[in-house]
């Protein structure tokens, strides 16, 4: 007898990314995950239908480099508007930065934020953790659900001297024994603390002091050092916003573990925006040339930057408005403005639909050990559905994030996403966020 | 590393090592392009140009006569037997009877390759296409190594038509090969070929860009014409002709110590007044095409290691 087979849901009427070409195509869902991918009439009966009206569904977008805040940050942002801002942008699964308050540098602090994450997220979230004091806890946060480590060479978040070559040896060794990839913000912070306070003192503090501060050089002298470490222990080392086009070379030259990222910011806005946005566009490390910005864009097209990431850093509207600009918090929002002005740019001809799922899903899953980022049988259903066809201005009033500003503000984009599937479920549909809080799932790296 | 016998078809079929070898044995032949030499005496060269070209065709012929050999051929296929509907091979393996090495400028893709199979002397590509100009790239080479001392570290641009200009194809194939970084700037309809993109992309770093932007940056600006005889529409050409001159006012914008060079011969994009700057190097660029060119046949001649 012929086996009843009743899905919990069947997307139907789509154009499906698969295998670097498009098929028309649907989707069937069961427990979460992707049980079959056929034309209409091969498709299983569902308990629900959904027709995407020939829309083209992604794989669910993973956005590596996203700050959450919450806990007493959580006038920012908290886990719930950070992963509805995810939602709305097409995103289903993030990684959360440890630069909190209190930090995430300790196994305890690691639980606890994990715990009042998991009632509150709507897509998937992981966790990065800053090394703790000792090194014999490395594990434990790895036991605790460190999805990766982070670490910061300006402003460090950990106790243990990142300025030491000793230190850094160490903590790679560790997570290389641990399987997790280490990623790096890399800047000489030592030096630029240093010119910063001196440039305070002297009454220097406009935004061309902060650029003078945050120079090129900086960024890749810290890659060279870096990456000269990351030979030594073989570690993965993942290096986060990457600025300078001039890092690259450095860090390519060891291609099998080492990656990089970079912003939308970093390859759509130059220094020139700070004159027309003022400090609303300062962030680290800042906005460059416009050459060094062509060359960061081809340099990702290219292959030679491996992901984009957001580094969404959202602030309160205050905290990134003053005259004196060491007193303003660098950082902008970037969830919601990542795909549509991705999507821009390959409505353009500039980049092509499989980079595109490249740089925002495969890439970044294969970095991260994530086991999602494509669209196939059996794998977890996080998907996103666009239509490449809406035009429209980018609007910060409309952010789900806390962050109400961006330097993209009243930018002209093409392509949106209009649903967003985390394991199966809806959560967001044409603008509206559609789950409860908690539909999200805590990722661990020690899970898989 | 022996060159003996080899044709010389295609940058592609080059290593690194085997580029910076003929660099080194071009450098070999400095002294000898004033005083001569006869290391090839006895050995005849054949210049079968299907294809309108003075200085490649004078260059080669030089260079032969310099090293003591002696030069036949033909540059107006309407006079040879090509005329009577002799095909490429059948020539081919005609000439091979009287020469020792054959130079061949072919209007089609492709057509150096095919005689290079028939031909039992080595063939030397001198153009096919709008595919590849090897020994030009090579000089191309040999001037910037010559001028700026080394090749890797360098920021090149290659400037104007990138799509028909065969000679940045094969230079740019060439360039990949060090440690460079590579600016190209052209008018949309002029952007370098795809398959050359792909080729060098994961290479080194290509961008594609505008020129002033790159002026502070550049160590080498190569300049290329924009050939109207590529063009298939003439208003087309119209349209973009002229558009990346180099003059006086832009050179003052580039680095002291780069160089601008061009693959000759140049209509307008390079101002005359920019002949007398420190950076305009084209003519010795000329100058070092003997050179190479003395090294190459002497090294497919086998008359030097």
């Amino acid at each position: 007898m012929k086996k009843l087979q009743l899905v919990d849901l069947n997307l139907i009427n789509a154009k499906i990314f698969l295998k670097n070409e498009f098929i028309e195509a649907g989707i069937s869902i069961e427990a979460n995950r992707i049980n079959k991918i056929a034309k209409l009439p091969n498709m299983p009966k569902a308990s629900k239908t959904i027709d995407v009206n020939g829309n083209i569904v992604l794989p669910g977008l993973i956005d590596v480099h996203v700050h959450l805040r919450d806990l007493k940050l959580s006038y920012k942002e908290d886990f719930n508007t950070g992963t509805c801002a995810a939602a709305a942008g097409g995103f289903t699964t993030v990684l959360d930065m440890p630069n909190t308050q209190p930090p995430t540098n300790t196994p305890e602090r690691l639980k606890k934020k994990i715990q009042r994450a998991k009632n509150r997220v709507i897509v998937n979230v992981g966790f990065y953790a800053a090394f703790p004091k000792q090194f014999k806890q490395i594990v434990e946060m790895y036991r605790n659900g460190a999805i990766a480590f982070k670490v910061f060479l300006y402003h460090p978040i950990t106790e243990l001297d990142v300025n030491c070559d000793d230190v850094l040896l160490k903590v790679f060794k560790c997570a290389k024994q641990l399987n997790r990839p280490v990623a790096v913000h890399a800047e000489e912070g030592e030096i630029v603390q240093r010119i910063e306070e001196d440039l305070r003192k002297s009454g220097k503090s406009s935004l061309n002091h902060h650029l003078k501060a945050h120079s090129i050089k900086r960024e890749v002298n810290a890659v060279q050092r870096v990456v000269k470490l990351a030979k030594q222990t073989g570690s993965h080392i993942h290096f986060c916003h990457i600025s300078a086009a001039s890092s690259i070379r450095h860090i390519k030259k060891l291609k099998q573990h080492i990656t990089c990222e970079t912003t939308p910011h970093h390859i759509f806005l130059t220094k020139d925006v700070l004159r027309k946005c003022g400090s609303i566009a300062l962030m680290n490390p800042p906005l460059r040339s416009r050459l060094n910005t062509t060359r960061l864009w081809h340099a990702l097209n290219d292959e030679w930057i491996d992901i984009l990431a957001s580094d969404h850093a959202p602030h309160a509207l205050q905290e990134k408005t003053n005259e004196n600009i060491w007193e303003v918090s660098p950082g902008i929002p970037g969830l919601e403005t990542t795909l549509p002005l991705m999507l821009t740019q390959v409505n353009n001809g500039r980049m092509s639909w499989g980079r595109l799922t490249q740089i925002l899903a495969t890439k970044p899953a294969e970095i991260f050990q994530l086991n999602r980022g494509f669209i196939k049988t059996g794998s977890v259903a996080d998907l996103v559905i666009v239509d490449v066809n809406q035009e429209y201005k980018i609007d910060s009033s409309k952010f789900y994030s806390k962050a109400k500003y961006s330097p993209f503000d009243g930018r002209k984009v093409k392509g949106k996403p209009i649903k967003t599937f985390v394991s199966g479920c809806l959560v967001y549909d044409s603008g509206e966020i559609v789950s409860e809080p908690g539909s999200g799932t805590i990722l661990t790296g020690s899970s898989h | 590393m022996s060159f003996k016998g080899r044709d010389i078809i295609s940058i592609k079929d080059f290593t690194r090592e085997d580029i910076d070898y003929v660099l080194k044995i071009a450098e070999l032949m400095e002294p000898v392009v004033k005083k001569g030499s006869n290391i090839l005496h006895g050995k005849l060269l054949a210049t079968l140009f299907f294809e309108a070209s003075t200085r490649t065709k004078l260059s080669f012929e030089a260079a032969m006569y310099k090293l003591g050999g002696s030069v036949i051929g033909f540059a107006e296929p309407e006079t040879s037997s090509i005329k009577k509907g002799e095909n490429l091979a059948d020539t081919v393996r005609v000439v091979e009877n009287y020469a020792d090495v054959i130079v061949l400028r072919h209007p089609l893709e492709g057509a150096t390759r095919l005689a290079a199979e028939f031909a039992s002397i080595p063939v030397i590509n001198a153009g096919s296409g709008a595919e590849e100009h090897p020994t030009q790239a090579l000089l191309d080479l040999y001037t910037v190594l010559k001028e700026k001392g080394r090749i890797d570290g360098l920021n090149i641009a290659l400037v104007g038509d990138l799509r028909y200009g065969r000679t940045v194809h094969s230079l740019a194939y060439a360039l990949s090969l060090y440690d460079v970084r590579l600016y190209l700037v052209s008018p949309e309809l002029l952007r370098m070929r795809r398959e050359v993109l792909d080729t060098i992309k994961g290479k080194i770093e290509v961008i594609e860009t505008g020129i002033e932007e790159i002026l502070q940056e550049v160590d080498v600006l190569y300049v290329t014409r924009i050939q109207k005889e590529r063009f298939p529409d003439l208003a087309e050409y119209a349209k973009v002709k002229g558009a990346y001159k180099i003059d006086l006012d832009l050179v003052k914008k580039v680095k002291k110590d780069s160089i601008i060079l061009h693959p000759l011969p140049r209509v307008d994009e390079i101002a005359a007044e920019v002949d007398k700057t420190p950076q305009a190097k084209y003519f010795q660029q000329v100058r070092n095409g003997i050179v190479m060119r003395m090294g190459l046949l002497a090294l497919v001649l086998n008359a030097i290691e």
